[in-house]
């Protein structure tokens, strides 16, 4: 196999991993790996939130391979696998011509949990949330509510293809109300907390913590920065959303 | 120190971080280990400020040792980061974060005193969101490396 080649299927499994909530630095590591199984090396990716370009050399020529990373999404199943393959590559357990059928696999993995299941664990981690300052019943009543009503939503426009932003704003919206409807009829009077509860299962934690990962490792900086950013708006989005609600229910 | 106090945010965490795992698609193996990081993480945490340290290195020391409560519990090459990601969830500023926006919202309307009060608000809350985040951050660094030097000194197969 050519460089060029073996360069390109390290590519396709790296990019697993941004694709799906992976960092920067697993994503390089598994890149690495990938090619370490190929027995190449000077080899440098350069990675971007929206792209990677990967510099080698091929008969005696410098090449570059450019790479749009496209959607980032979730599906950690996907990036523990692709993970799992590069080790497992680098040590030579896997043969590097099986390479394109194990990524084809893991593309095709889909995630663990049924839509209800995910709407259930959405009202039970706002509930639980939601009693982090202290024991409040209705509190947990109005989080559990409106973060399984928002899910539900969610998962409806993410089927359809929405764009992340509208997306988040009006289920934001959406969950916000119904927990400013239920703190309007008195069930609590821990408004800020229940309000931020009920739109907990949308917070960007995972590009957040990726961000001052890539941020710590040093060699990411760029990308760590468009995380955090990334991370920072969409913190904003649904700030308006609870703001939206609060002024216009309560 | 009110240890119940203590273990009952602790056990909240864990809860909340198997919440979050569930929300990242963990598969249902690492449920229980991202459990026991939040748990772990929590509580360490709480801990260490009851004993007096500054709430940000303990927020530091909580996010190495659930690191290594991970790679003590999951006897696998590679610690799964989507454990790492639910347990050191807990830790987190998303509150602070929220505050934050919303004070900084606020403060464009308000006046005198009101806007005073609010602005100081707004500065604490976003540099507790950049704190907290830099501590989980570097906590998990040390403690990734920590399982680097483990694992490639073959220490944890000794102990």
């Amino acid at each position: 196999m050519t460089t060029m080649q073996s360069v390109e299927r390290a590519l396709d499994v790296a990019l697993i991993v941004m694709r799906n909530g992976g960092s920067t630095v697993m994503a390089d590591r598994v890149f690495g790996n990938i090619l370490k199984g190929f027995k190449k090396d000077k080899v440098t990716a350069v990675w971007r939130l929206d792209s990677v370009t990967a510099l080698s050399e091929a008969e005696g020529r410098p090449s570059i391979i450019y790479r749009p990373v496209g959607a980032i999404g979730i599906n950690l199943v996907r990036a523990s696998e692709a993970s799992a393959l590069s080790e497992r590559v680098a040590r030579g357990e896997v043969d590097t011509g099986a390479l394109e059928s194990e990524v084809a696999r893991i593309n095709s993995l889909a995630p663990p949990y049924t839509r209800w299941v995910m709407i259930a664990a959405s009202s039970f981690t706002a509930a639980i949330f939601s009693q982090l300052p202290g024991k409040d019943w209705g509190a947990l009543g109005i989080a559990f509510l409106a973060a399984g009503v928002g899910q539900f939503l969610r998962l409806l426009l993410q089927a359809r293809k929405i764009p992340v932003a509208p997306r988040t704003l009006i289920c934001g919206v959406l969950s916000a109300s119904v927990a400013a409807v239920g703190l309007r009829m008195g069930l609590s009077q821990a408004a800020p907390w229940t309000m931020i509860a009920s739109v907990i299962y949308m917070v960007p934690g995972l590009p957040l913590i990726n961000g001052f990962v890539d941020l710590l490792s040093h060699n990411f900086l760029l990308v760590g920065l468009e995380r955090i950013a990334n991370a920072v708006y969409i913190f904003l989005i649904l700030a308006v959303a609870i703001a939206f609600a609060s002024t216009v229910v309560m | 120190m009110d240890i119940v106090a203590v273990l009952t945010g602790s056990v909240l965490a864990g809860l909340l971080a198997c919440g979050m795992g569930i929300l990242f698609t963990a598969p249902p193996r690492y449920i229980a280990p991202a459990f026991l990081c939040g748990f772990a993480g929590c509580f360490s945490r709480d801990v260490f400020i009851s004993w007096g340290v500054n709430p940000n290195w303990s927020t530091a020391i909580a996010a190495a040792i659930l690191v290594l409560v991970a790679l003590a519990i999951i006897r696998e090459p590679a610690v799964p980061p989507v454990v790492l990601v639910s347990g050191a969830l807990p830790l987190g500023a998303a509150a602070s974060m929220f505050n934050a926006i919303l004070d900084l919202m606020r403060v464009s309307s308000l006046k005198g005193e009101a806007l005073n009060a609010a602005a100081v608000a707004l500065i604490a809350s976003a540099g507790r969101v950049f704190t907290v985040s830099l501590a989980i951050a570097l906590g998990l660094g040390v403690g990734l490396a920590v399982k680097r030097f483990v694992r490639r000194e073959g220490v944890w197969e000794r102990v």
